[in-house]
């Protein structure tokens, strides 16, 4: 192989690179938008403001803000097609550094259901000894709960009333199929990543995701799961 | 959101976060707009634009020392790579897969890149953004073939038979142009 030809090749490529980016139009002429979801939560974030309950009781811990930052991402990763009348059918598809959980089906949008789903926001009404909220962020149906205790340990419940797809970095996590013992619950997974466990599954029409650190016990947290989530 | 990515960037100063929020404003749409070019899906674009944010926010310390060219250049490239991760293999380009694989050292021995450079640059810019981004990363950044597979949420092995399509794709496309090699 001559190298001053793979130098050359090298150049082209480059050059022909430019050329294709060169050839996108400017910001300003390119007709695509974000969903209107997406952009209000990049107004409201630039603003520095939420529009829900945030009741931070002291400086937010390094594993609540990585906690916050897994739901938020989660959340953030949702595509809203439309809200559903019936149960959507499920798929995960895994990637080498990330899975997708996602329904299948284009849905039409309902009136009526939207404004059933959003009235109803979901709780852990029973919590380990020393839990207390420390944030809580709720719009368009969507709530997302951190629960903490004194020793910086983190309980995150987030649920989402609308079709939807998930991203996930499990890169480096053990993701499993489980069994929950919820009426209704179906595609339920769970999976472990940096410290934190995940429980997501989807039932009637929302789909949740529990986040917990992998400090607490992993059978009393799934049982307050099945039994001690309920609509407040 | 910018706030949401600024966090992940571990102990950011003003400065990163400065950075990336001129990022953010400065290229979000061409970033939709590349991802919608190989996704043709507002919706999945939207979350590959997403998933290409996450990963420059993670790398912002590359980015200070890029001129603007290149630091347009990696960003259109994190799009379009979040945006091929996304793309259902079944909506993947066939044309390539229908050739044999080529070695480098037949591609070299072919491709006479003096005589056809326009040519190739022309091919580039117009060829499936999945083989330009493979051959992007091999031959002008020089990363081997695992690096790109992490890159590109791929197997090595799936990395090999790309670049190789790649290299046989030119190859072919040059020879439809009527230049002999």
């Amino acid at each position: 192989m001559n190298p001053s030809n793979r130098e050359l090749f090298a150049k082209a490529l480059l050059e022909g690179e430019n050329r294709y980016f060169a050839a996108i139009p400017d910001e300003s002429a390119i007709d695509l938008n974000f969903s209107r979801k997406f952009e209000k939560k990049i107004k409201r974030l630039l603003r520095g403001r939420s529009s829900g309950k945030k009741t931070a009781r002291r400086p937010i811990k390094k594993a609540l803000l990585l906690a916050a930052i897994l739901i938020l991402l989660a959340a953030l990763s949702l595509t809203v097609y439309a809200f559903r009348e019936s149960i959507a059918k499920i798929f995960l598809k895994q990637y080498q550094a990330f899975t997708r959980y996602f329904s299948s089906e284009t849905l039409d949008r309902h009136s009526s259901v939207e404004d059933t789903v959003r009235s109803v926001r979901y709780t852990l009404t029973e919590l380990p000894d020393g839990f207390h909220e420390q944030y809580r962020y709720a719009e368009d149906g969507t709530v997302n709960t951190v629960w903490e205790n004194q020793s910086g340990e983190i309980i995150t419940v987030s649920q989402h009333p609308c079709d939807f797809t998930f991203t996930f970095d499990t890169e480096d996590a053990d993701l499993q199929n489980i069994a929950l013992d919820r009426p209704d619950a179906h595609d339920a997974y769970r999976f472990t990543n940096k410290g934190t466990v995940c429980i997501l599954w989807s039932e009637s029409v929302y789909t949740f995701v529990c986040c917990f650190s992998d400090s607490l016990d992993l059978d009393a947290m799934q049982d307050l799961i099945e039994h001690h989530l309920e609509p407040q | 959101m910018t706030a949401l990515y600024l966090q992940m960037i571990p102990d950011a100063s003003d400065d990163k976060k400065s950075a990336f929020e001129e990022i953010y404003h400065r290229y979000k749409k061409r970033m939709l707009y590349a991802a919608n070019a190989i996704l043709h899906d507002p919706y999945e674009s939207e979350d590959a634009v997403h998933n290409a944010l996450v990963g420059i926010a993670k790398n912002i310390d590359k980015l200070k020392d890029m001129s603007e060219r290149e630091t347009f250049s990696y960003v259109m490239r994190a799009a379009q790579n979040a945006a091929l991760s996304l793309r259902k293999r079944h909506r993947e380009v066939r044309d390539a897969e229908e050739l044999p694989e080529m070695t480098e050292a037949e591609f070299f021995r072919r491709l006479d890149i003096r005589e056809t450079y326009e040519q190739v640059v022309q091919i580039i810019a117009t060829m499936d953004p999945l083989y330009r981004t493979v051959l992007i990363y091999y031959y002008v950044e020089e990363r081997n073939t695992s690096e790109i597979a992490k890159l590109m949420n791929c197997k090595t092995e799936t990395v090999k038979k790309r670049l190789s399509r790649g290299r046989n794709l030119l190859i072919d496309l040059l020879k439809k142009e009527g230049l002999g090699l």
